[in-house]
C-alpha cells in the first residue's frame, strides 16, 4: 500500500485511491454482505407497492392478531411440493382470557404463487397494476396471508413493515444528507476562514453538542405545528434530526480541512497562484469524497433510530402514516410484549437496516483510510 | 494551568447563557400554551371555562407580555432567586421537582457510565491487542448491535423478562414494599434488582461506540516506535501494554467524557419513560407535551448545563492527565 | 318523597343506635385515630362526627379498619385514580342508576317550592371540616362573597349556582339551610348538584387569612413571600386548589372521606379525614382504608405492568381490549378484574362539522341523508367483535334504555349495517360520479372526502377510527383521511371551525346529564366537545350577534331545550326530551358507533364491599363511583 501513496501524480493518486478503496471494500465480507442487504432494502422502498401482498389498510377482521405463519414445504402427511405454502388458521377462543387461539388448519392449504394477481395499485403513482411479487389466491377462503402475523383490524404486518421501509429509510437518506450540506458548509468556512467566524462557529457546535440530543428533538418536534399535514411532518423530521447532527459532520469537516489546507501539495498550488475556489475544487472535495461517504453511512442508522425514537415518544411521525417507528409506537403496549410479540418485530428490521449501514460504514472507513 | 481554567470558567459563563437562550426559544416554540391545555384537564373533569376568565388568567400568567420579556423574567429570577418558576402542571415550584429528581439521574447516569467504561476499556484493549481474533469480531458485533437496538424496546422486552422470570416489579427503581423504606441493605438490593435494566440499556449504546474508540487508539498507539523499544527492551508484554500503551491511550477516552455524558442523559430520557424512573426525563417528555413550559425550560437548561460542567470537568481531567496538551 | 322515607327511616336507624348502645353509641373508629384520641391529639369519636351521620349500609359486609390502597396517576394536578376512587363525595345528592333516583349525601334534605324556583337544602348538623373545623352555611356565602363576586379571582362556579350569568339569589335561614331562589322553574336543579356541589365548597376559617377582604394587605404580603407568589390570587388559588372537593394541596381542610398529607414527584398521600361525617350500619366511621397513595406514571403503558405485578390496588377503565391480558396475570397480580357500565350512548361519535368553512362540503354535509349513509355503511357488529368481545350493543347514539327519555327507534336510528342502501342514499344527493379509481365526485367535480382530526385517547384509539374510515372509503368511496392532533389543538380548533370532522366519547346519556349538559346535540355554544355546529353554537351563544343564523330545526331544538330547563311539568319535560332525541335521530348529529360498552376496571383481590358491577354506572353524570360509597371497600386478608 505504501508504494502507492508515494505515486507523484496527484490525479492518478485520487483516482487509484477510488480503486484502492473499492478494492479494500470488498476485501470486507461483512461490510459486502451488509452492502447487499443495503441493497435489498431500498430496493424494497422503492417498489413496495409490489412486494407487499396487500395494502397497509387492507383488514380482515376474522383474523386479528394472527400470529406468523409458517412457511413450509412439506405437508402433515409428509408430502413434499416444491411451491412454499402455509396453513390457514382455525380461531378460537380462551373462555377464561377470550384470547383468540390460532391452530393452523391442515384442512387449509394456502399455496404461495409468485407474481400473483392481487389488489390493484399504482406503481410511482404512474402505472396502473396489480401484480404482487407473491401471495395467495384469496378468492376461495376469506384467508389472508400474514408471514409477520396480522395486527389489532387483522392487517398483515409484512406489508406494513414493506411500506414502513419507504418512510423510514428514506427519512434517514434525506436526514443525513441535509446535516452533510450543513456541515461540510459551516466546517469548511470555518476553516477556510478562521479567526473570529471559526470562533463563532466552533462555539455554536460546542453548545449544541452540549444539549442532550434526544430531549433537543424531543423539544423541537413537540414544537412542530399540529396543522402540519403528514408530509410537511416528515420533513420536518428529517430537518429536526439534522439540525443536531450536523455538527459533528462540521467537527471533522474543520479537521479535514485544515489538515488539507496545511498539507503540501495545496500550498504548493497556491504558491502556483490559483485561486482559492480553484483549491477547493481541484483538491480539497477530491480528497474528501471517500470521507464524505462514511459520513453518510455512519450517519444514517442514528436518523433511522432518531426517526423510531421521536414516533415512539410520540412527538414524530403518527399513524396513519407507516414507518417503522409508527409501527413500533404501536406496538409499545404491555399487551403485546407479553401475548402478540410478533407485532414488535419491525424492531428486527431496525435493527438490521442500522447494523448494515454500520458495517457498511465500518467497511468504508476501513476501506478509505490506509493506516487502518 | 490556572489560567487556562480560569479561561475555560470564564468560558462557561456565555455558553450557559446562550444555551438559556436556546432553552427559552424551545419553550416558546410549540403552538398555543399551557392554558389551553389546562383549560382542557378543568373541562375534561366537568368544570365550565368562560371566554372572560380564560382572558384573565392569560394576562396573570403575563402571557400578553412580549417574548424578550418574558425571558428576561425568566432568566433573572434563576440567576438571583434560583427560582425556575411554578409548574401549573403540579402546582409546585419547578426547583423542588428538579431537585427531587435530580438525585435519581445522577445515580442513574453515573451508574451508567461506569458500566460503559467498566465494560468498554478492557474489552477495547483486549480486542485491539487480539485483532482479528474471535474476540475481538465477537465483540464488534455486539457492540454494533447494541447501537443498533431501539433502547425502548430492548428496555421493554427486558422489564417483561425481569418481571416473568424474577418476578421483579414493572417499572421504577423500587418494589412496591421499599418505595417508602427509609434506606437499608435490602432496599438496596431491590435498587439493583431494578437499576440493572436501564444501564444495560442505556449502555449498551455508548460502549460500542468507547469500544471502537479505545480498540483504534490502542492500534494506534501498539504501532508506535515507543513500543516496539519497550519491547526490545524485554519487558514483558503485559508491563508494554498496561504500563505504556494503555497509559497513554486512556487519554482520548478521558476526553470521551464529554460526549458520553449527553449522550447517557439523553438516552437515559428514552428509557426512563419507557421504565417510569423517577428521572428527569420523564418529567420532560410531559412537561413538553402539556407545554408545562417553566418545567420543560428548567430541565433543557440544568441538563445542558450539567453537560457543559461534565465536559469542563473532563477537559480538566485530560489537562492533567496528558502532559502533552498546553495551556495557551 | 321517596328520597325522604329513605331518609327518615335511616335516620331511625341512627337514632335505634344511639338508643340501644349506650354509652359506646360510637362503634368504632379506625385504630390509627384511636391513637391519636388516646394521646389527645384528637377529640373522641362522638364529638368529631354530626349530630346524624350519613349511615351506609355495607353491600357484602362490615368491613375492617386499615390498609393502603395504591392507585395511579398521570397527572400530579389532576384527577387521577385515586381521586377517582374518592369520588365527588361531597355532592349534596347522589344519583341511583337503577331507579334514576338522587339521594341525600352531604346535603339532608333537598326541597322545592311548588313550582321549582326556590330550592332549600339543608346540611347535617355538626358536620366539621377535616381539621375540626365546623362546617356552616357561612362557608358557602363565604363562597359567593369572596369568591364569585371578586373581579379577580376566577372560580369554577357553573351552573346552577350561576344560571345566565346571574346568580341565583342566596338566603340563609340558619346555620345549616340555605335557599337559592331563581326567577325562572329549575326542575333540573339536583341533577346539577350530582357534579357541581363541590364548586361552592370552601373552608372559609382556613382561607380567610389569604384573602384581602379579611387579611390586611401587609399580612397577605408577608405569606406572599414566604411561599414564593406574585399575587395574592396566585396564593389564594394554589391554597385552595382541590378536585371535586378533593385537596390537591397539603393544609387544605376538606370535607372528603380523605386529606392531602403530602406530595412529591412520584406520589400523593391521602389520609383519612378523621371528621368524616358517614358511618356503616354498626355505627362504624367510614372510611375503613387509611390511606390512599396516587402513585405517579408517566405512560398509561406503565399502569399494566404496575397491576400486573401487584403494585397498584386499584386501576379505571384500563381498557376492555386489555381483557385477556390483565385475565392472564391475575394470579401473579393478585387482582381481579371487574366489568363496570359506564354510560355512554356510544362509545365513540363521529361528528360532521354542519358549518365547515368549504359551501360545497358544507352543503353535503347538511344534508341529512349524507349522515344517514355514513352510518348506514358502518359495520357495528364487526365493530362490536373486533374491539369489544361482542359485549356491546350496536346502536345509534342516543341516551340509554333505562332513560326516561328513551325510544327504541332512537337507538336503531340508521344503525343497521346496509351499504347498498346508504350508496343508493349517496347517489340520490347526485354524489353519484366516480373517478377513475372509485371515489365519489362532488358537484364541483372534486374528489369528495373529508379529514378527521383527533387526538388518541385508550377509549378514543386510532384503530377505531381506522375501521370505520375503512367502511367509509371502500363501502362509499368517499375520501376519508384522518389526522390526529394534540389535545391543546382540539381545544383551539374546535370552537375556531377549522375542523372538517372529530370525533369524541358519546357521554352525557343519562338522566342526569341529558336534560342539562348535552351539547353534543344540543347547540350551545362554541366548545372543543361541541364540534358538529361552531359556527350555530357561536350564533345562539351570542344572541345571534356572531356566527351563523341556524336553519329552522336547529333553533327548534334550542327552543325546546331551553324549554324543557324550566318547564315545571315532568311529562311535558320528557316530551320536550324526546323531540330533542327525535331530531338527532333524523339528522344525526352524532354518528355512534357501539353503545353499552362496558369498562374493564381492576381492583386487589382482597377488596371487599366493591361497587355493585350490576348496577353501578361509573360515568361523569353519576359521580363516578360515589353513588355507590366507596368509603365501605376495605381490605379483607
Amino acid at each position: 500500500m505504501a508504494t502507492i501513496q508515494v505515486v507523484p501524480e496527484k490525479e492518478f493518486q485520487s483516482l487509484s485511491q477510488w480503486q484502492l478503496m473499492k478494492r479494500r471494500f470488498f476485501q470486507h465480507k461483512l461490510a459486502v454482505a451488509a452492502m447487499v442487504v443495503l441493497i435489498l432494502f431500498y430496493a424494497t422502498a422503492i417498489f413496495c407497492e409490489f412486494i407487499a401482498p396487500y395494502k397497509t389498510t387492507t383488514r380482515n377482521s376474522r383474523y386479528l392478531y394472527a400470529p406468523p405463519q409458517r412457511i413450509r414445504f412439506i405437508d402433515n402427511e409428509g408430502n413434499f411440493s416444491l411451491r412454499p405454502f402455509v396453513y390457514g388458521y382455525k380461531k378460537e377462543r380462551d373462555p377464561v382470557t377470550w384470547q383468540e387461539v390460532y391452530t393452523p388448519d391442515p384442512d387449509l392449504k394456502l399455496p404461495i404463487y409468485f407474481f400473483v394477481k392481487g389488489e390493484p395499485y399504482r406503481l410511482f403513482g404512474l402505472f396502473d397494476c396489480d401484480i404482487h411479487l407473491f401471495g395467495i389466491d384469496r378468492s376461495p377462503s376469506e384467508q389472508m396471508l400474514f408471514l409477520l402475523g396480522s395486527d389489532e383490524l387483522g392487517r398483515d404486518l409484512f406489508s406494513r413493515v414493506v411500506y414502513g421501509t419507504r418512510i423510514s429509510l428514506s427519512i434517514g437518506l434525506i436526514g443525513v444528507f441535509l446535516s452533510l450540506a450543513l456541515g461540510l458548509i459551516l466546517g469548511g468556512i470555518s476553516a477556510i476562514f478562521g479567526g473570529a467566524v471559526d470562533f463563532v462557529i466552533q462555539r455554536i457546535i460546542e453548545i449544541i453538542l452540549s444539549i442532550p440530543q434526544i430531549p433537543l428533538w424531543m423539544a423541537l418536534s413537540a414544537a412542530l405545528p399540529a396543522s402540519w399535514s403528514p408530509l410537511q411532518i416528515y420533513f420536518a423530521i428529517t430537518v429536526v434530526l439534522s439540525l443536531v447532527t450536523w455538527t459533528n459532520v462540521a467537527r471533522i469537516a474543520r479537521g479535514k480541512f485544515l489538515s488539507i489546507k496545511e498539507s503540501d501539495f495545496v500550498s504548493a498550488a497556491r504558491s502556483m497562484g490559483a485561486s482559492e475556489w480553484w483549491n477547493i475544487t481541484r483538491h480539497l472535495i477530491p480528497n474528501f469524497m471517500s470521507y464524505i461517504l462514511v459520513q453518510i453511512t455512519l450517519g444514517i442508522p442514528g436518523m433511522i433510530l432518531g426517526e423510531t425514537s421521536l414516533s415512539f415518544l410520540g412527538v414524530g411521525l403518527r399513524a396513519p402514516i407507516v414507518s417503522w417507528g409508527v409501527l413500533l409506537q404501536q406496538a409499545q403496549k404491555m399487551q403485546v410484549v407479553a401475548m402478540r410479540p410478533w407485532l414488535l418485530l419491525p424492531a428486527a428490521f431496525v435493527v438490521l437496516a442500522v447494523l448494515s449501514f454500520n458495517f457498511v460504514g465500518d467497511g468504508l472507513r476501513d476501506a478509505a483510510d490506509p493506516h487502518s | 494551568m490556572t489560567g487556562y481554567i480560569i479561561r475555560r470558567i470564564l468560558f462557561l459563563i456565555p455558553t450557559v447563557l446562550v444555551i438559556s437562550i436556546i432553552a427559552f426559544i424551545l419553550m416558546e416554540l410549540p403552538p398555543g400554551d399551557f392554558l389551553t391545555s389546562y383549560i382542557l384537564q378543568l373541562e375534561s373533569s366537568g368544570a365550565q371555562v368562560s371566554e372572560a376568565q380564560i382572558a384573565a388568567l392569560r394576562a396573570r400568567y403575563g402571557l400578553d407580555e412580549p417574548a424578550y420579556k418574558r425571558y428576561f423574567l425568566w432568566i433573572s429570577g434563576i440567576v438571583t432567586r434560583g427560582d425556575f418558576g411554578r409548574s401549573w402542571n403540579w402546582n409546585r415550584p419547578v426547583v423542588e421537582l428538579i431537585i427531587e429528581r435530580l438525585p435519581y439521574t445522577l445515580v442513574v447516569s453515573l451508574v451508567t457510565m461506569t458500566f460503559q467504561y467498566l465494560v468498554a476499556i478492557p474489552i477495547g484493549i483486549y480486542s485491539a491487542v487480539k485483532r482479528h481474533s474471535l474476540f475481538d469480531y465477537t465483540f464488534t458485533t455486539i457492540g454494533f448491535l447494541g447501537l443498533s437496538v431501539p433502547s425502548f424496546i430492548l428496555a421493554l422486552i427486558l422489564m417483561f423478562f425481569a418481571y416473568t422470570t424474577f418476578g421483579t416489579s414493572i417499572g421504577g427503581l423500587f418494589s412496591a414494599a421499599y418505595r417508602e423504606a427509609p434506606w437499608s441493605f435490602a432496599k438496596f438490593v431491590d435498587l439493583l434488582k431494578h437499576i440493572w435494566i436501564p444501564m444495560v440499556v442505556t449502555g449498551m449504546s455508548g460502549s460500542a461506540s468507547l469500544i471502537r474508540i479505545m480498540r483504534g487508539v490502542m492500534l494506534d498507539e501498539l504501532g508506535k516506535d515507543y513500543i516496539r523499544t519497550a519491547r526490545s527492551k524485554g519487558l514483558r508484554e503485559r508491563v508494554v501494554i498496561v504500563k505504556h500503551a494503555v497509559r497513554i491511550a486512556i487519554n482520548p477516552i478521558l476526553s470521551s467524557v464529554t460526549w458520553v455524558l449527553p449522550q447517557v442523559i439523553s438516552g437515559g430520557a428514552i428509557t426512563a419513560i419507557v421504565l417510569n424512573l423517577p428521572t428527569l426525563g420523564p418529567l420532560l417528555l410531559q412537561s413538553l407535551i402539556t407545554q408545562d413550559m417553566f418545567v420543560a425550560g428548567g430541565i433543557i437548561l440544568l441538563l445542558s448545563t450539567l453537560t457543559v460542567i461534565g465536559s469542563f470537568i473532563s477537559d480538566l481531567l485530560l489537562a492533567w492527565a496528558d502532559p502533552r496538551i498546553t495551556y495557551d | 318523597m321517596h328520597n325522604r322515607k329513605t331518609f327518615v327511616v335511616l335516620s331511625l336507624v341512627v337514632l335505634s343506635l344511639l338508643l340501644f348502645s349506650g354509652v359506646g353509641v360510637f362503634a368504632g373508629e379506625s385504630p390509627m385515630l384511636r391513637e391519636r384520641v388516646e394521646r389527645g391529639e384528637l377529640p373522641p369519636l362522638e364529638e368529631r362526627l354530626p349530630k346524624e351521620p350519613l349511615v351506609v349500609e355495607p353491600r357484602e359486609t362490615i368491613g375492617k379498619y386499615g390498609g393502603t390502597l395504591y392507585a395511579p396517576v398521570e397527572s400530579m394536578q389532576g384527577s387521577g385514580n385515586d381521586v377517582f376512587l374518592m369520588g365527588p363525595l361531597v355532592s349534596f345528592a347522589l344519583p341511583r342508576p337503577e331507579d334514576q333516583m338522587l339521594l341525600p349525601n352531604f346535603a339532608k334534605e333537598i326541597e322545592s317550592n311548588e313550582d321549582a324556583t326556590a330550592w332549600t337544602i339543608t346540611f347535617r348538623e355538626g358536620v366539621k371540616w377535616s381539621d375540626g373545623h365546623p362546617f356552616t352555611v357561612d362557608d358557602i356565602l363565604f363562597w359567593y362573597e369572596a369568591i364569585y363576586l371578586n373581579d379577580e379571582l376566577t372560580s369554577e362556579a357553573a351552573e346552577p349556582w350561576i344560571v345566565k350569568g346571574q346568580v341565583a339569589k342566596i338566603d340563609k335561614i340558619d346555620d345549616f339551610t340555605l335557599r337559592f331562589t331563581y326567577p325562572e322553574p329549575m326542575p333540573f336543579f339536583k341533577n346539577y348538584l350530582v357534579t357541581a356541589s363541590y364548586t361552592i365548597l370552601f373552608p372559609s376559617h382556613y382561607l380567610k387569612q389569604f384573602h384581602p377582604n379579611y387579611t390586611s394587605e401587609e399580612e397577605l404580603k408577608k405569606i406572599m413571600e414566604a411561599e414564593g407568589f406574585d399575587t395574592w390570587v396566585d396564593l389564594f388559588e394554589y391554597k385552595s386548589t382541590s378536585h371535586w372537593g378533593i385537596p390537591m394541596v397539603e393544609d387544605l381542610p376538606t370535607l372528603a372521606a380523605y386529606r392531602l398529607v403530602s406530595r412529591s414527584a412520584s406520589r400523593r398521600v391521602y389520609e383519612r379525614n378523621p371528621y368524616y361525617w358517614k358511618v356503616d350500619t354498626e355505627g362504624n366511621q367510614l372510611p375503613y382504608i387509611d390511606t390512599i397513595v396516587g402513585l405517579y406514571v408517566s405512560d398509561q403503558q406503565m399502569i399494566s405492568g404496575m397491576v400486573m405485578s401487584g403494585e397498584i390496588d386499584f386501576a379505571d377503565r384500563v381498557g376492555l381490549e386489555n381483557y385477556p391480558l390483565y385475565q392472564q396475570y391475575k394470579e401473579q397480580g393478585g387482582y381481579e378484574t371487574y366489568l363496570y357500565n359506564i354510560g355512554r350512548g356510544a362509545q365513540m361519535v363521529f361528528m360532521i362539522n354542519r358549518t365547515v368553512e368549504d359551501d360545497v362540503l358544507r352543503e353535503i354535509f347538511q344534508n341529512p341523508t349524507f349522515a344517514q349513509a355514513l352510518s348506514l355503511a358502518i359495520d357495528r357488529d364487526e365493530i362490536n367483535e373486533v374491539f369489544y368481545f361482542g359485549l356491546a350493543q350496536p346502536r345509534q347514539y342516543t341516551v340509554l334504555d333505562t332513560s326516561q327519555y328513551f325510544e327504541p327507534e332512537f337507538a336503531t336510528a340508521y344503525a343497521e349495517f346496509d351499504p347498498d342502501r346508504a350508496n343508493a342514499m349517496l347517489d340520490s344527493m347526485g354524489l353519484d360520479k366516480r373517478d377513475s379509481q372509485g371515489f365519489r365526485l362532488r358537484p364541483d367535480g372534486q374528489r369528495l372526502g373529508f379529514t378527521i382530526q383527533m387526538y388518541e385517547r385508550s377509549d378514543l384509539s386510532i384503530a377505531k377510527v381506522e375501521i370505520v374510515m375503512g367502511y367509509w372509503r371502500d363501502h362509499l368511496g368517499i375520501d376519508v383521511r384522518l389526522q390526529q392532533i394534540s389535545p391543546e389543538l382540539q381545544e383551539v380548533r374546535a370552537p375556531a371551525n377549522q375542523m372538517e370532522a372529530t370525533i369524541w366519547a358519546g357521554d352525557k346519556s343519562t338522566d342526569i346529564l341529558f336534560p342539562v349538559g348535552n351539547n353534543l346535540i344540543i347547540p350551545k355554544e362554541p366548545r372543543w366537545d361541541e364540534s358538529v355546529w361552531p359556527k350555530w353554537g357561536l350564533w345562539f351563544n351570542t344572541n345571534g350577534a356572531d356566527g351563523w343564523e341556524p336553519p329552522e330545526h336547529v333553533k327548534q331544538v334550542r327552543a325546546w331545550y331551553d324549554q324543557m330547563l324550566v318547564e315545571p311539568d315532568e311529562q311535558k319535560r320528557i316530551e320536550l326530551g324526546k323531540n330533542i332525541l327525535r331530531v338527532q335521530a333524523e339528522y344525526l348529529w352524532q354518528i355512534g358507533n357501539v353503545g353499552n360498552v362496558p369498562e374493564l376496571m381492576i381492583f386487589n383481590a382482597k377488596l371487599r364491599n366493591l361497587p355493585d358491577p350490576a348496577v353501578t354506572v361509573r360515568a361523569w353524570d353519576t359521580g363516578l363511583y360515589s353513588a355507590t360509597h366507596p368509603e365501605q371497600i376495605f381490605f379483607d386478608d
